[in-house]
């Protein structure tokens, strides 16, 4: 039953902390055209598009994908738009897959982006749920307390997150669309 | 398609503006949930697979979803996933996973609580965020240049406008959902203000909070689950420019093309979501509903329109039109975006194919 799937191709933009030179429309047209030319395909070649994006706080534009139709090359295309908050990255391809593996489609572009720049993500980040009392700090705001938790049950020494980054930004400086290029730090 | 997978349950909550409800959604949802189990005889853990339709902008805050999932109960962990769309999109998403097999039984759900801000200035965020939004042009003075430029273009009138809006109240005081009902007529319709000229009231979806919840089965387990499956024998979505000078406004191609890829076909019953009373106009054209077709017997969105769940509503309603016996052919219809810019068609059959 289940139509068997592969990856065709993949592209990326050079992550930073500003892409002032793009809009949103541009960047990620950006990494489209990139996925689609190492497939050897052309946009028109795609049969539906899969938009990952959250939240929509981030670039305060509210479903941004509508306003992508055009850049993602999906008018006339079925258009999904995931959003499962911070996995939404992993669900945009679980999303994908799926469309493939049901055989409702040939090829589909998955695409996810963030464009943090446009707006203000602490902000963002800085959620009141109903009957909750708002921490307004940020993503940091709620994990800190966690690793605090952590550490204290686990007896972790005070280096382990160090070796982790350092770990990681050894490992990005490998790849040249990294947006830390540190491949000579040390603990 | 490979697999036959039919619709074996639909609730939704009654279109109001709820006060007692949070924008997390939970208040609405836990009643119909349960309303849905009872009627399919399921528990949660029947379910192998979730997805919700919802928005952030809707309830003001970033991963608002995620407190929705305090309806059906964190624990143990269960396939999950969320579309920032109407929940009929999610449906879709829900239908491809038990397409591939990976789920038998599958569950929809969305909630809006449209009435949490002003809707159409929160709408206006949707169009470009550079050239447009900035201008807030919000989503009834969009809807009235589409209405404006269809007078001019002599496709209808303020008086065919207005009829669409008396059928469609008409037909909503048999449904205990609808947020607007009665008895008026056209003409006295006619008599009343304008919102946004060319719209009146009576033109626009009223502003209104609600949930709905679909559940859908593969073939192995919806006659089991349901006398009468309403089986899907297409389901399609496509989307338009989001240049509104880009694009036809008196033309809704994704609308067509999803009504084509999905088969539509004759149909006894179509619920469109038409969220102003020129789009039904515009929609039965495009997907060829002849005069033979009942549209939104339950009064259509122009009675009651809870944002991210009215579209699936309109699949739910359609799909017990068949499983009720009602009718053996029905389409259900979403639109998301302004001025219908994207659009989604299921087919509904009393026969699996």
């Amino acid at each position: 039953m289940k139509q068997p799937a592969a990856v065709l191709g993949v592209g990326q933009t050079r992550h930073r902390s500003k892409r002032t030179d793009v809009s949103i429309a541009g960047l990620c047209r950006e990494a489209a055209d990139r996925a689609v030319a190492s497939a050897g395909l052309a946009l028109a070649d795609i049969d539906a598009v899969v938009v990952g994006k959250a939240p929509d706080l981030f670039e305060g534009v509210m479903m941004p994908e509508l306003y992508l139709a055009d850049a993602l090359g999906a008018v006339g295309k079925p258009l999904l738009r995931v959003h499962t908050a911070g996995s939404v990255g992993g669900a945009t391809g679980i999303v994908a897959t799926s469309l493939v593996q049901a055989g409702l489609h040939r090829r589909v572009l998955a695409l996810a982006f963030e464009k943090q720049s446009e707006s203000n993500a602490m902000w963002a980040l800085s959620i009141a749920p109903p009957f909750s009392i708002p921490v307004v700090a940020g993503a940091g705001g709620y994990f800190a307390p966690h690793i605090r938790a952590y550490i204290r049950r686990s007896g972790a020494p005070p280096h382990i997150g160090a070796l982790v980054a350092v770990k990681d930004r050894r490992n990005g400086a490998l790849n040249p669309y990294a947006h830390l290029q540190q491949g000579d730090i040390t603990l | 398609m490979s697999a036959d997978v039919a619709v074996v349950g639909f609730a939704q909550s009654p279109v109001r503006v709820r006060e007692d409800a949070t924008t997390s959604g939970v208040e609405m949802l836990v009643p119909i949930f349960a309303e849905v189990f009872r009627a399919c005889g399921l528990t949660k853990s029947d379910i192998g697979f979730w997805c919700s339709g919802s928005s952030d902008y809707l309830a003001g805050r970033a991963f608002s979803f995620v407190s929705a999932v305090d309806a059906i109960g964190a624990v143990p962990p269960a396939m999950e996933s969320h579309v920032e769309m109407d929940a009929a999109w999610a449906l879709y998403e829900a239908w491809a996973k038990v397409l591939t097999g990976e789920a038998e039984i599958a569950l929809a759900y969305g909630f809006g609580k449209s009435s949490g801000a002003e809707l159409r200035r929160v709408l206006a965020l949707q169009l470009d965020p550079y050239l447009v939004a900035p201008l807030w042009p919000d989503s009834v003075s969009v809807a009235a240049l589409q209405a404006r430029l269809g007078l001019e273009a002599g496709r209808w009138t303020e008086k065919d406008m207005a009829e669409v809006a008396a059928r469609s109240r008409a037909e909503a005081r048999s449904n205990p959902d609808a947020q607007v009902s009665g008895s008026v007529t056209a003409a006295e319709l006619l008599a009343r203000p304008y919102v946004a000229e060319p719209l009146r009231a009576h033109d626009c979806a009223p502003v209104g909070d609600g949930a709905a919840v679909v559940i859908i089965a593969s073939a192995a387990r919806a006659r089991e689950l349901c006398e009468r499956p309403a089986w899907i024998s297409g389901f399609a979505h496509q989307v338009d420019s989001g240049s509104l000078g880009a694009r036809d406004l008196l033309a809704v191609p994704s609308a067509a093309g999803a009504a084509a890829a999905a088969g539509a076909g004759p149909v006894e019953l179509a619920e469109l979501h038409a969220p102003f009373s020129h789009q039904e106009l515009l929609l039965r054209e495009a997907l060829g509903l002849g005069e033979g077709v009942a549209v939104n017997p339950s009064g259509g969105a122009l009675c009651g329109n809870p944002m991210f769940a009215a579209g699936l509503a309109r699949i739910g309603l359609a799909a017990r039109a068949v499983m009720s016996g009602r009718a053996s052919r029905a389409l259900g219809h979403a639109t998301s975006g302004p001025a219908l810019q994207q659009n989604l068609v299921c087919v509904l059959s009393g026969e699996a194919s």
